[in-house]
């Protein structure tokens, strides 16, 4: 293959970088299957099929984005979407992902820490010393240190279920935004 | 807005089910479809807006694809075939696209 296009081909997978490496691979065969075929079967010169295919960059954009590059015509209405679309986002993404993808991780570590701190309390009280730091207590109920394990497994694997549940809200939450940008 | 920004939105919204009456026709790699559609002007369109929409069609499962060595000393092909889904879609297209012609035919008759 000529060398200007297989330097065409390497521009393309350059802007085509955000994109996981699976499918810039599959996209970059496809077009190199056509430039082959224009340049041995139809014997169009490497700039002239360079040019029907266009600019390399404006070429992998259009890949990158599909449906927003379909908008060439402007409308009133699309704007006022999309002002809508990223005034929700901006503030939702200012607030709600911090927040929930901060609890996840603290649920998360909370699951970790909580059976380790009931392991550590059992451990010793079955040692003989009371690790007074540690332990487990609703208002005026306090567990005794078997009992404080148990239960700290039981809270370790609430906050583990409790992290999960919110890792699953936050990935649907960036679903929805994303299907709703897409239709933009 | 003008006659041609008229064909683009027209084009823009008649595209897909060009495409996808085509592929259920005939399974047909990308370069094989920019061909078929360049023989109608208000249907034409470039590499930039086909290779991008079979790709959104792949992932949205209403077509699937294989690729497919040449006899010819060419490299191998990417064919395009259409799925269950996609049958399904293109059939609710079809019968939204005769209402819609239907509708058009009643104002145009009302209008002689």
């Amino acid at each position: 293959m000529n060398k200007k296009l297989e330097d065409y081909l390497d521009k393309i997978d350059h802007y085509l970088k955000p994109m996981p490496a699976s499918e810039r691979i599959d996209i970059v065969k496809e077009i190199k299957s056509e430039l082959s075929e224009l340049e041995l079967q139809n014997n169009l010169t490497a700039e002239e099929i360079m040019d029907k295919l266009g600019n390399p960059k404006e070429l992998a954009k259009a890949y990158l984005s599909d449906s927003l590059s379909k908008a060439h015509t402007f409308h009133w209405r699309h704007l006022g979407s999309v002002i809508a679309f990223y005034s929700l986002t901006g503030i939702s993404g200012m607030f709600i992902l911090p927040v929930i993808s901060t609890l996840t991780i603290a649920f998360l570590i909370f699951a970790i820490i909580s059976p380790i701190a009931g392991f550590i309390k059992l451990a010793g009280s079955l040692l003989g010393f009371d690790v007074a730091y540690i332990m487990f207590q609703i208002g005026a109920y306090t567990a005794s240190p078997i009992a404080a394990f148990f239960l700290s497994i039981v809270t370790g694997l609430l906050f583990f279920l409790a992290s999960q549940g919110l890792w699953k809200l936050l990935m649907s939450y960036i679903r929805t935004v994303s299907h709703i940008k897409q239709t933009l | 807005m003008d006659i041609e920004d008229w064909k683009s939105q027209i084009k823009r919204g008649t595209l897909e089910f060009g495409i996808l009456s085509m592929i259920a026709g005939q399974e047909r790699y990308g370069y094989e479809i920019i061909l078929e559609l360049s023989k109608w002007p208000i249907l034409a369109a470039k590499e930039s807006t086909v290779y991008p929409l079979l790709r959104r069609l792949l992932k949205e499962e209403y077509l699937s694809s294989y690729w497919m060595e040449t006899t010819e000393g060419l490299p191998p092909r990417k064919y395009y075939s259409i799925t269950d889904k996609g049958k399904h879609y293109l059939a609710a297209m079809n019968m939204e696209w005769n209402n819609l012609l239907q509708a058009i035919s009643e104002i145009r008759e009302g209008e002689a």
